[in-house]
């Protein structure tokens, strides 16, 4: 069985049965399974850079999370607010071993905090790890979808060297 | 060469391909491995897949010759029974004498649990009897039918009847040698008549693809992810209509690589419903040659889907028939509406759609005859008239390709290679290191005015939000007076969020700046409004692009004329993201009286091949007044997945798809093959 489809199999046959439902009833009204959102109010956040934080802590937990929740690649990061859920984004470059993560490691991470299928998460624009910078999303929180090592611009290249 | 023939062909050339490639050794992933086994299962399919056939009299038998594929597996070898009356011998099936249903079965040898059924009606006899009275050819094949009459050889004359012009029916002969057309007809069945004496008989003829579908030069470019990210690429290549594949070009840009090659050669086999497994041999300056794999679904012999089907990269997008005698600069003459889309130079994802004047043989694009918008990680400028361009490279009279640039205070200078379809229409695909981009260039009927949008129009765009990927499909009403009077859409962000059959409410559009090119359309939902800059084209076609700083999102917009729940064979292509890997499959499915749906589909999982997925439990729902509905589509065990699609339709030739479920953000087509 190929990873297509062992991947998505039992997520999706929930989601299905949830459609199902939906479909008929115009899908105005919720149709919720696992943390996606089928109500037509709820958006992809809107990223406002006026809201950032900026938090310093330790990576606790790194993981990429599958589709049929905030799909992308994640990580815990312990700080003195608090634990805190980074998503990093969803390009397939983006990777602990891309980003040169590890667990322990002091990281510092600038992002908004949005709710996503009902749970809190940072949405991180910069991260900056012990040796490099990476600007993960643009000021309007659209999401890094190619690391480019040919003639990057990013300003992580320039001020460290990175990518 | 009949099906059977032809089938046996493509699995040897298929298990060919696999030994080919597991002979390299791990050359680097340069080599992707079409599977003929896998994790997917055996399974049969017979052609002709329905038949009304006279019964048998004494002294004139009533033959239908069948054909089986089996797919996945290299015997191509089954058993063939029938219950209900009538006899086989080999594949070769005589009605019985008297009226009824019979139930014919084809069993794989290779797996006896693996059994397909059609059931045929055997009806009333005819005056003249035609010889076969039922069988499948495939396309570009020819068939020798004869009639008799009382038990002995008739000279009948032979007519064809099937769909109306401009509909290929293929010809016949006095003699009664039938030459199929290059691609299945509308409905995939002709009729052949034996007249004689003031007595007629019928044959029907199920017209399956072949090799001969792909015939001639083709453009083609698609879009993807590699190893480096996002991938680009556009090319021509020329099939011989005998499963070679004879020289091309193609320019190819992730941020992994940027390249132009030269396809040197190549191997191709259409299957029956179209799904076609094509290997290119390509070659850049002194590097080694390189295979690539494709996937093409033939949509008819001029236009299909592709995948990129190899480890090395996975992508989807179109081929078209390129139309050869307007490669030339004169041929890019007048107004051109675009849309280009990829990454920038940082890799965020950018967008942009414009319209620029064309001078023709000049090559140039004059200032203060363009106007676009630029999208670029959601910063936005509107309405730029800073934009002109010329060509650099002028077209290849044997590739159709040159280069051109597009030059502009928002997006900097892009330079592309082109290929031309023909004067209406060229693909981009950038030859920057960085941004990256692609896209196609139609030609747009002028001046835009508000009659411009004057419709529904049904719009598919792909790109990105805060939380990754970003799927819309929908329709709106536009009164050709400024006013968009409703309309719905669909939405899947990130598979996270997923707005189903949203209101579109009314809204309103505008020529803006005054006698410009440029639309501004505003469209509101139960979110907010949202606006988009348009640009139509020829065609009822038009190109658009998001302009909110929290989407970046562009594609085309097409002039509904149809609400009609499909009918028939489609092609289906699908393309985007799960999660963080991109995801590619093409297909060939039909409709049943029940809304069920058939078929199989091919997939690229990132490098990861499955081949002739079997659809089951897979169902259409009727459309509502906008045209749109819904589709679950399911494969079979052990390779089982859920897709849940909306569709909108075009017309009777086409239909916009995006997925809406959370294991996926594709969008895609979904054209009438027959």
């Amino acid at each position: 069985m190929s990873r297509m489809f062992a991947r998505n199999f039992s997520f999706i046959t929930a989601v299905a049965l949830s459609l199902f439902i939906v479909f008929p009833a115009n899908a105005q009204s919720s149709g919720r399974a696992a943390s996606i959102s089928m109500d037509p109010s709820i958006s992809a956040p809107v990223y406002e850079i006026a809201k950032e934080i900026k938090i310093q802590g330790t990576v606790a937990k790194i993981e990429s999370v599958a589709p049929g929740s905030t799909a992308g690649f994640h990580i815990e990061v312990q700080a003195a607010e608090g634990a805190f859920d980074v998503h990093l984004g969803t390009a397939p470059a983006i990777t602990a071993e891309s980003l040169g993560l590890e667990a322990g490691q002091t990281v510092t991470v600038v992002g908004m905090m949005a709710t996503v299928g009902g749970n809190p998460m940072l949405l991180a624009r910069i991260l900056t790890t012990p040796t490099r910078i990476f600007i993960l999303r643009s000021e309007h929180g659209i999401p890094l979808r190619t690391l480019m090592p040919r003639g990057s611009a990013t300003s992580a290249k320039a001020s460290k060297g990175g990518f | 060469m009949g099906v059977r023939a032809r089938l046996l062909l493509m699995l040897t050339l298929s298990a060919a391909l696999v030994f080919s490639n597991a002979g390299c050794g791990g050359g680097g992933g340069q080599t992707g491995v079409i599977r003929t086994g896998g994790s997917t299962r055996i399974s049969v399919v017979i052609f002709p897949g329905t038949a009304t056939v006279p019964v048998s009299t004494n002294n004139t038998p009533s033959t239908i010759t069948f054909d089986a594929v089996v797919y996945n597996s290299t015997n191509q070898a089954v058993n063939w029974a029938a219950m209900g009356g009538g006899t086989f011998a080999g594949n070769v099936f005589t009605a019985p004498t008297s009226p009824g249903s019979v139930t014919i079965t084809a069993t794989s040898q290779a797996d006896t649990s693996k059994v397909a059924t059609v059931v045929i009606t055997v009806g009333a006899p005819q005056g003249v009897t035609i010889t076969p009275t039922a069988i499948a050819i495939s396309a570009g094949g020819s068939q020798q039918f004869t009639a008799t009459m009382n038990g002995g050889v008739v000279a009948a004359q032979w007519t064809i009847v099937g769909a109306p012009l401009p509909a290929d029916l293929g010809q016949i002969s006095p003699t009664g040698m039938y030459m199929a057309p290059p691609s299945p007809p509308p409905h995939g069945t002709v009729s052949i008549i034996g007249s004689f004496g003031g007595q007629q008989g019928i044959a029907t003829v199920t017209i399956v693809f072949s090799n001969v579908s792909l015939k001639n030069q083709y453009t083609f470019a698609y879009t993807g992810q590699d190893s480096g990210g996002f991938l680009g690429a556009a090319g021509t290549f020329t099939a011989d209509g005998a499963g070679n594949i004879l020289t091309g070009f193609e320019d190819v840009n992730s941020a992994k690589a940027a390249a132009t090659f030269q396809i040197t050669g190549g191997t191709y086999t259409v299957g029956p419903d179209g799904r076609t497994q094509v290997q290119v041999v390509t070659q850049t300056g002194n590097a080694a040659p390189v295979n690539v794999d494709f996937e093409i679904t033939l949509i008819s012999n001029k236009h299909a889907l592709i995948v990129r089907f190899d480890t090395a990269a996975s992508g989807s997008g179109t081929v078209d028939l390129a139309t050869s005698a307007e490669f030339s600069n004169a041929s890019i003459s007048g107004f051109y509406s675009f849309v280009l889309s990829g990454v920038d130079s940082k890799g965020f994802s950018e967008a942009i759609a414009g319209n620029f004047f064309a001078e023709g043989v000049t090559g140039t694009f004059p200032l203060n005859s363009a106007i676009q918008d630029v999208n670029d990680a959601g910063t936005v400028t509107q309405g730029d008239v800073t934009l002109f361009g010329n060509i650099v490279q002028s077209v290849d009279p044997n590739t159709g390709r040159g280069t051109l640039l597009l030059s502009s205070t928002p997006a900097g200078t892009l330079n592309f290679a082109f290929y031309i379809v023909d004067s209406t229409h060229f693909k981009l695909v950038e030859t920057d290191s960085a941004p990256i981009m692609t896209g196609d260039a139609f030609l747009a009927t002028t001046p835009i005015t508000l009659l411009s949008l004057n419709g529904n129009y049904v719009f598919n765009l792909r790109g990105s939000v805060s939380l990754g990927a970003d799927a819309i499909g929908g329709v709106f009403a536009a009164k050709g007076t400024g006013s968009i009077t409703g309309g719905e859409e669909d939405e899947n962000q990130g598979g996270q969020n997923i707005h189903l059959q949203e209101t579109i409410q009314t809204a309103n559009y505008s020529v803006s700046p005054t006698n410009s090119n440029r639309l501004l359309l505003s469209l509101t939902n139960s979110s907010g409004t949202f606006e988009f800059g348009v640009y139509p084209a020829a065609n009822g076609i038009a190109t658009m692009v998001s302009l909110s700083s929290g989407g970046v999102d562009s594609g085309l917009a097409f002039l509904q004329s149809s609400q009609s729940t499909p009918q028939g064979s489609y092609a289906l292509n699908l393309g985007g993201m799960a999660g963080d890997v991109e995801q590619d499959f093409n297909g060939a499915i039909a409709t049943t009286n029940t809304h069920a749906l058939t078929g199989y589909i091919d997939g690229n999982d990132h490098g990861t091949l499955d081949t002739n997925l079997p659809l089951t439990s897979s169902s259409i729902t009727t459309t509502d007044t906008s045209g749109r509905g819904t589709i679950t589509m399911q494969t079979a065990a052990p390779s089982s997945a859920t897709f849940l699609l909306v569709y909108y339709v075009v017309d009777g030739s086409s239909i916009q798809v995006v997925e809406v479920d959370g294991a996926r953000v594709t969008s895609g087509v979904m054209p009438n093959q027959f």
